[in-house]
């Protein structure tokens, strides 16, 4: 698969492109996002929850019980596959420390983590913006991080 | 074992999956990818007239999905255009891919097909890398949709028979709107939906979008500098081209002068979509006025998130008869609820180019907001701006002709795609009958990214049930009946746009699906 990215020149027709731009143009004003109705990430609300692992919420999902001093809270980690292609296991009893925002909707609360820490075992789940990273694929930022490697 | 099957295998080994190891999956689509068993004896395809001649000339098309990288999945595009004798084989193409390792052009060095009667078909095609594996249904011999097969990517999308005579920069002229998705540089979810006119000669004016990353929204933009396209002169004959919009750059297939495929070359962020004609009209409020079907499909920071539904535009700014299905990450909210009240509005930008604002409020579920750019008045692309959410699709005309079961009855092909722990796709083709209920049998294949297996011929059946008001919210149910596939009922509230087509949302708690029927001739 190693063939060349092909790269053409876009010099020439961005030229004929800014002449016809139409003086009249303007930028409609968006209004905000609506409030969150559903699980919203804003970083600048992270926490981090200490507690122990009881169990997955149910067979194949991402989201977890935690005995914290506080009481039981539900956690979602993201795509449970992405913690198992990572090698990050979880067994009941395991103390472990999570980044993240608490997020209440209609539909509950939850703990959306982003990141999780077991012992010295830390595993990035989620974006800055929350977006889990199992969801898309975290190995084309490492593929990129190696193509820049490369490059050097 | 692999085996062989009669009628629909053209030359791939294909894994079967014995009985006793399904029975033992406790999920469904879970991690059950083991090999061995015996040879099952597929069932019959459905009606139709379809024959290998039914896929003839050049055919552009545009997937996305998730592949095996390293150790775990990973999303990925591709677009191409591959080119069919009508006999069985596929005589050249090329395709451009945004996968884990970069993006980049690939040409196809050959390939086979074989079409049933019913539509539904299976494809090769090789590159220097290797053979791929695709299963697709025609909906007509211009256009059906693509489910890849393999065990280490799943994909599902269009293909479209492309004309030759617009191949050419000049063919691409006037306003176009266009809707891509996909994944961020830093991978979040993105969404861009946008508007901008070509002029014939490679140059992009009134370029205007709006993008939203992981629900963070841009705000209305006009393109930076640099927007302008133009024909890739060594592959000029498949349609292919290259252009940035919205300060992006995209490989492009040229389906005709009114479609074009795209996908998104700056790796590590890998979008797809197209653009589409738009009609030359001062868009104003007025221009939005009827009944309109919508369907949008992205991710929460829950996880998937799929929505469907419908409203009624009255010229003036006022939305009403507002229904929809709203299935995020397996929490489901239908609108409207049983004691619930809902309002909605709209505008359209003052700029006349068609992009527009709305919005509704449901008096328990709470507020959703949209953006779209009208493609025409019948037609548009269509993203959600509400906090966390960062999904986008379309909406859609609906027929003011009466729907019945008997002008539903007849052939139709299929595709759905969503997400149970990992990503699973399928497409087929059922006919409906003109009964009321247990109306619909067909055939689907079906990729389970989550337990790495492809399940082919699966028997279907169940119901299409009309509301005593078709327009509003539809109901599809449909039972697998396979030896080789868990058993399973799939339900969907179901959109009709006319006796034609009709969009699905999923509503099921353990998975996140969407698709859509299309009438066969």
């Amino acid at each position: 698969m190693a063939q060349a990215i092909r790269r053409v020149s876009f010099f020439c027709a961005a030229l004929l492109a800014g002449a016809g731009i139409a003086a009249g143009q303007q930028t409609a004003v968006r209004p905000a996002a609506a409030p969150a109705r559903i699980h919203s990430y804003v970083a600048a609300r992270e926490t981090i929850l200490e507690g122990v692992f009881v169990r997955f919420e149910a067979a194949g999902s991402g989201r977890i019980l935690l005995q914290t001093a506080g009481g039981t809270i539900t956690a979602d980690l993201g795509p449970r596959e992405y913690l198992a292609a990572s090698q990050f296991t979880l067994a009941a009893g395991d103390s472990i420390k999570l980044v993240g925002v608490s997020s209440t909707t209609r539909q509950g609360t939850a703990f959306l983590a982003r990141v999780i820490q077991k012992g010295g075992e830390a595993l990035a789940l989620r974006t800055a913006q929350g977006a889990p990273l199992g969801r898309f694929g975290a190995a084309r930022l490492g593929a990129r991080e190696k193509r820049e490697e490369s490059a050097r | 074992m692999s085996a062989a099957k009669p009628g629909r295998f053209i030359g791939m080994a294909r894994k079967i999956l014995p009985v006793a190891a399904v029975a033992a999956c406790a999920l469904l689509l879970g991690a059950c990818g083991g090999t061995g068993g015996g040879i099952v004896i597929p069932p019959p395809p459905g009606s139709g007239t379809f024959t290998n001649a039914s896929f003839k000339g050049q055919y552009a098309f545009s997937m996305s999905g998730k592949e095996i990288c390293g150790t775990s999945s990973s999303f990925f595009t591709r677009a191409g255009s591959i080119t069919a004798d009508g006999n069985g084989n596929i005589t050249g193409g090329i395709e451009d891919v945004n996968v884990c390792s970069g993006a980049f052009p690939l040409q196809f060095l050959g390939g086979s097909y074989q079409v049933s009667r019913d539509g539904r078909s299976l494809l090769n095609l090789t590159n220097s890398t290797g053979t791929t594996h695709y299963s697709f249904t025609l909906s007509s011999p211009a256009q059906g949709t693509i489910l890849q097969t393999d065990a280490s990517s799943t994909a599902s999308g269009t293909l479209r028979l492309q004309d030759p005579a617009a191949f050419s920069q000049t063919q691409i002229a006037g306003g176009y709107v266009f809707d891509v998705s996909g994944i961020s540089s830093t991978l979040n979810p993105l969404s861009i939906i946008a508007r901008f006119t070509a002029d014939g000669g490679g140059g992009v004016q009134n370029g205007l979008y709006d993008a939203n990353e992981a629900g963070t929204l841009s705000g209305q933009q006009a393109f930076p500098p640099g927007s302008a396209y133009q024909m890739d002169p060594s592959f000029a004959s498949a349609g292919r081209g290259v252009i940035t919009l919205a300060g992006r750059n995209f490989a492009f297939y040229i389906v005709d002068a009114t479609r074009i495929l795209l996908l998104g070359t700056d790796f590590p962020s890998a979008l797809a979509g197209e653009a589409g004609a738009q009609q030359n009209m001062a868009y104003s409020i007025s221009a939005l006025q009827g009944s309109f079907v919508f369907q949008l499909g992205g991710a929460s920071t829950a996880g998937p998130l799929v929505a469907g539904g419908r409203f009624s535009a009255d010229g003036a700014g006022n939305l009403t008869s507002i229904v929809l299905d709203e299935n995020n990450n397996g929490g489901l909210t239908a609108l409207p609820g049983a004691t619930s009240t809902i309002t909605g509005s709209y505008t359209v930008d003052a700029n006349a180019l068609g992009g527009g604002t709305l919005t509704w409020t449901d008096s328990a579920a709470g507020t959703f907001s949209y953006i779209f750019y009208l493609a025409s008045p019948t037609r548009a692309v269509f993203q959600e701006t509400d906090s966390g959410i960062t999904s986008d699709g379309l909406f859609l005309a609906q027929s003011p002709v009466a729907v019945t079961s008997t002008t539903m009855a007849g052939n139709h092909a299929f595709a759905w795609t969503g997400a149970t722990s990992d990503e699973v796709d399928a497409t087929g083709q059922f006919a409906l009958s003109s009964a009321a209920s247990a109306n619909v049998s067909g055939l689907m294949d079906f990729n389970a990214f989550p337990g790495r297996v492809q399940y082919f011929d699966v028997g279907l059946s169940g119901s299409l049930s009309l509301d005593a008001i078709p327009a509003g919210r539809n109901v599809l149910n449909v039972t697998t009946n396979s030896a080789t596939f868990p058993p399973s009922t799939f339900h969907f509230a179901a959109y009709i746009v006319d006796a034609n087509t009709v969009l699905l949302v999923g509503t099921d708690t353990t998975r996140v699906l969407a698709g859509a029927t299309q009438r066969q001739p």
